[in-house]
């Protein structure tokens, strides 16, 4: 390895550690994860029933009101567990209608994220008109037995509720991250590397942070970041985990895992959970040996965003996948293919850990960077027949989603553009030049309901790619 | 543009405002973005010019003192004094997202025992059109005014409660048609657009609605949701209708229905619409029951039969206040207190952001958040001298 590194050095390219500024320690190793927002989430369950025992109505005289009431809450308890979210149970029944309104006031007095509200019996529902006013964010278990459509038909659809009507516990689960997600935007400070200014501003509804420095300040310190022992493990991980190594060189993949240790100390230095920068524009002005895509996708797998392209809300796009559903995401270009009518998602920066960050790696290729033959890049073989979900921040108020379905990789060669290329086939969009949106991010699994539920909780708009086709003479 | 010529500039600036500039102590902003100023009465300077608060009842208002926190951002809080009334106000920039907003809060408290009937003045450039919610400069919003804080001012006989552009020539009518057709007021990001005319309480008339869309290739992007007073809401989709640059009209027979003499006429962007920047091309109000061709409204023939006839966004449009100055009249209880916040459009930025996105505890944590995080600011050294 030394000596593929002392060849290296030769190349026109060349990354040679400038000398480190006093007290700097680039060698410090940083924990990729400690980068991830970890804010102190509260939501407040409480259990609403009419006086018990019951006679007759829904669940019935026959429901096993406390069976349930702790197979619930055991539940409930786990799945905060497993969210990192602070669970404060209200070991008191709400057996009276009339108080409903103090308790949901106290809650909001104590200023929790949310709270979540079990209900045990089917005439309830008409309780809640005070939580409806509260303005807290309400989470409604109710397991089946408890409603009918005319129950949840109007509350299901109100901003700031999320009703549950199921006896799929998992989707409690679903529900706490959707409080998590927002409480780490809010805490979330995204890094933006491009141009010469500094400058920092806040997100609206979201609350994040973003801040711009200077382009040169990255790629100054990937020519100070020293090649580490962590440098020397990351590229042998990388290769070894890898079904094939195609172009990239040693010295490619040691430049890849400096440019890793680079974006992990900016971030760190920047006070930053999430960072984008402008990787097009060092790597065409060739102030970089390597565009960043392996340290990109390393962070995806890490759950911790790094965007392209300086695409503030692509890199946005990328924090609620990891931060909603603790999956990475894959930001891409939309490539209409029209013989067959697939959307294509193209990029070089695609993370592995498709079904969660603490799942197995998807197969994938070390190839470079497509646009640029430089560096490393990971293009990462979708599996076939998964279900996808693509989401976009068009701006803070709005979200475009759209889902589909893995059919297939295209290669590079034949095909140019980016050395991940995964081939869609588009729900409930007739054609697929119609997919809105650019830098999409795509991710495992169809959640269009669960992103529609995280957006109607926050109050932020929906907009689905056009169903039908435009008509000719609209053209 | 050169750092120069932007000195320069800004010196021109400087020099316009010499009257007031030379008032300013306190500076206001967020790391990265140009500063404002605060004078020594709580009076904002901006590059476009003064916001600057004054209590005109009870009289004898007097500044009785100004201090800048660092909360960790700095903020100028200047105290007025008129009677058992004073005023408080705290000016800061928070750092929202994309350029920045100016933020005067004010606190009006009566400390006397009687309640006290205040007159509060919001002084603004003269050029400035106070909208409903909005003032805009050059059709650039400025100043967004604090919710349920209602403004005492006069109306004039018709016009556009404002908060939306004006866009000339934007559409390209592909038939030969009224020339109003190729102006638009487009209502960016969702504002809708709304128009009132002075009628007799209960009044009936028909109204007419031109639409010329020439932005959009396609149906469904773009639908909207026209409100008239008396009627149905009623959905139009312009492309659909007419296609892309296709002038088009709507009918309806319009009532001034909540009977306070004026007819409400509005355009507002369809809960599907992909695109929520609303846009409205003319208006016609005929007397009730008007028969009306549309082939020659159109083509402008009818122009003249008309009662109101609104270019909208063109030459014969007008705001619906008449510019000046704010006016509040409040009523303040013994020991009662009143808060708003106005945000003020900061220097180099475009706009002012919604305020129903933001509060005062979210402005003034999006400041907190960055002051405290802020790099260090890196001063060049003075050369040398020889």
């Amino acid at each position: 390895m030394a000596s593929s590194v002392a060849a290296f050095a030769t190349m026109p390219l060349v990354a040679v550690p400038a000398e480190e500024p006093a007290g700097e320690k680039l060698d410090e190793p940083i924990d990729l994860k400690s980068l991830r927002p970890a804010p102190k989430v509260r939501i407040r369950e409480v259990l609403i029933r009419r006086e018990t025992p019951y006679w007759l109505g829904w669940p019935g005289t026959s429901y096993d009101l406390e069976g349930h009431r702790r197979e619930y809450e055991a539940a409930f308890q786990e799945m905060a567990a497993g969210t990192g979210v602070t669970l404060e149970m209200d070991p008191n029944p709400i057996e009276q209608e009339e108080n409903v309104a103090g308790w949901v006031e106290k809650a909001k007095a104590d200023k929790v994220d949310a709270i979540l509200i079990h209900l045990q019996h089917i005439h309830c529902w008409r309780w809640l008109e005070p939580v409806k006013k509260a303005g807290v964010p309400t989470i409604i278990w109710a397991p089946i037995g408890t409603a009918f459509t005319q129950h949840v038909r109007a509350i299901s659809r109100m901003p700031g509720i999320h009703v549950i009507s199921s006896l799929e516990t998992g989707a409690i689960e679903q529900a706490f991250r959707m409080i998590r997600a927002k409480r780490q935007f809010e805490e979330s400070r995204l890094l933006v590397v491009r141009g010469t200014e500094r400058k920092e501003m806040v997100l609206e509804r979201l609350g994040t942070k973003v801040r711009y420095i200077p382009r040169d300040n990255l790629h100054e310190l990937f020519h100070r970041m020293p090649l580490t022992d962590e440098a020397r493990e990351i590229a042998k991980t990388a290769a070894a985990n890898a079904e094939r190594v195609v172009e990239p060189s040693e010295e490619d993949l040691l430049n890849a895992a400096r440019a890793f240790l680079t974006a992990k100390r900016i971030c760190r230095d920047e006070k930053s959970n999430a960072i984008t920068s402008d990787c097009l524009g060092m790597v065409s002005s060739r102030v970089v040996p390597t565009p960043p895509c392996m340290a990109v996708s390393m962070f995806q797998d890490g759950g911790v965003t790094y965007g392209c392209e300086a695409d503030v809300f692509g890199a946005m796009s990328l924090m609620l996948t990891s931060y909603l559903f603790d999956k990475p995401g894959f930001m891409n270009d939309p490539v209409p293919e029209t013989v067959n009518n697939l959307l294509l998602a193209a990029h070089c920066v695609c993370g592995t850990r498709l079904d969660g960050f603490d799942g197995p790696q998807e197969r994938h290729v070390l190839r470079s960077h497509s646009e640029s033959d430089l560096g490393v890049a990971l293009q990462v073989l979708w599996k076939e027949g998964r279900p996808c979900t693509l989401v976009r921040f068009s701006n803070p108020n709005e979200l475009i989603v759209d889902t589909g379905v893995v059919v297939g990789n295209q290669e590079t060669p034949p095909a140019g553009g980016c050395r991940t290329d995964v081939k869609i086939q588009m729900d409930r969009v007739e054609d697929s030049r119609d997919v809105l949106g650019f830098h999409q991010v795509v991710f495992a699994g169809n959640h269009r309901r669960d992103v529609e539920s995280f957006c109607q909780m926050w109050g932020i708009k929906v907009v689905n790619s056009p169903e039908k086709a435009p008509r000719e003479d609209a053209l | 543009m050169s750092r120069a010529v932007q000195l320069l500039l800004g010196g021109a600036v400087l020099a316009l405002l010499a009257p007031t500039w030379a008032r300013a102590e306190a500076e206001i902003g967020s790391p990265g973005f140009p500063p404002s100023k605060v004078a020594d009465d709580g009076a904002l300077i901006e590059p476009w010019g003064t916001i600057r608060l004054v209590i005109v009842t009870p009289e004898g208002a007097q500044t009785t003192g100004q201090r800048i926190e660092q909360a960790p951002m700095p903020v100028a809080v200047t105290r007025i004094e008129a009677g058992p009334v004073a005023l408080e106000q705290s000016a800061y920039r928070a750092p929202v997202w994309p350029s920045g907003v100016d933020v005067i809060e004010g606190v009006l408290v009566n400390h006397g025992e009687a309640a006290a009937e205040v007159q509060l003045r919001v002084d603004v450039p003269e050029a400035m059109e106070i909208g409903e919610r909005l003032g805009s400069l050059g059709g650039a919003p400025a100043l967004a005014l604090p919710k349920g804080l209602e403004p005492v001012r006069e109306e004039r006989a018709w016009g556009c409660t404002g908060g939306v552009r004006a866009i000339p020539g934007w559409a390209r009518p592909r038939v030969e048609c009224d020339p109003a057709f190729r102006n638009i007021s487009a209502g960016m990001g969702g504002v809708p657009i709304t128009y009132r005319f002075a009628v007799e309480p209960g009044a009936q008339r028909t109204v007419v609605l031109g639409f010329c869309e020439s932005h959009h290739p396609s149906a469904g992007l773009r639908p909207l949701k026209a409100l008239v007073e008396g009627t149905e809401a009623r959905s139009i989709d312009p492309v659909d209708a007419w296609g892309r640059h296709g002038p088009g009209v709507v009918r309806f027979d319009a009532a001034d229905a909540d009977g306070n003499g004026r007819l409400e006429v509005a355009v507002a962007p369809h809960p599907i619409a992909t695109d929520r920047n609303t846009i409205l091309n003319v208006i016609w109000v005929f007397a009730p029951g008007a028969a009306v061709d549309e082939a020659r409204l159109i083509a402008g023939e009818l122009n003249g039969l008309a009662e109101r006839y609104v270019d909208v966004g063109g030459e014969n449009d007008q705001a619906l206040y008449k510019p000046g100055d704010l006016q509040y009249a409040l009523r303040l209880g013994p020991g009662a207190r009143r808060e708003f916040f106005f945000l003020v459009r900061s220097p180099g930025a475009p706009s002012v952001p919604d305020p129903s996105l933001w509060d005062q505890s979210s402005l003034r944590k999006a400041a907190a958040d960055v002051w405290r995080d802020r790099w260090e600011e890196v001063v060049a050294a003075e050369p040398a001298s020889e």
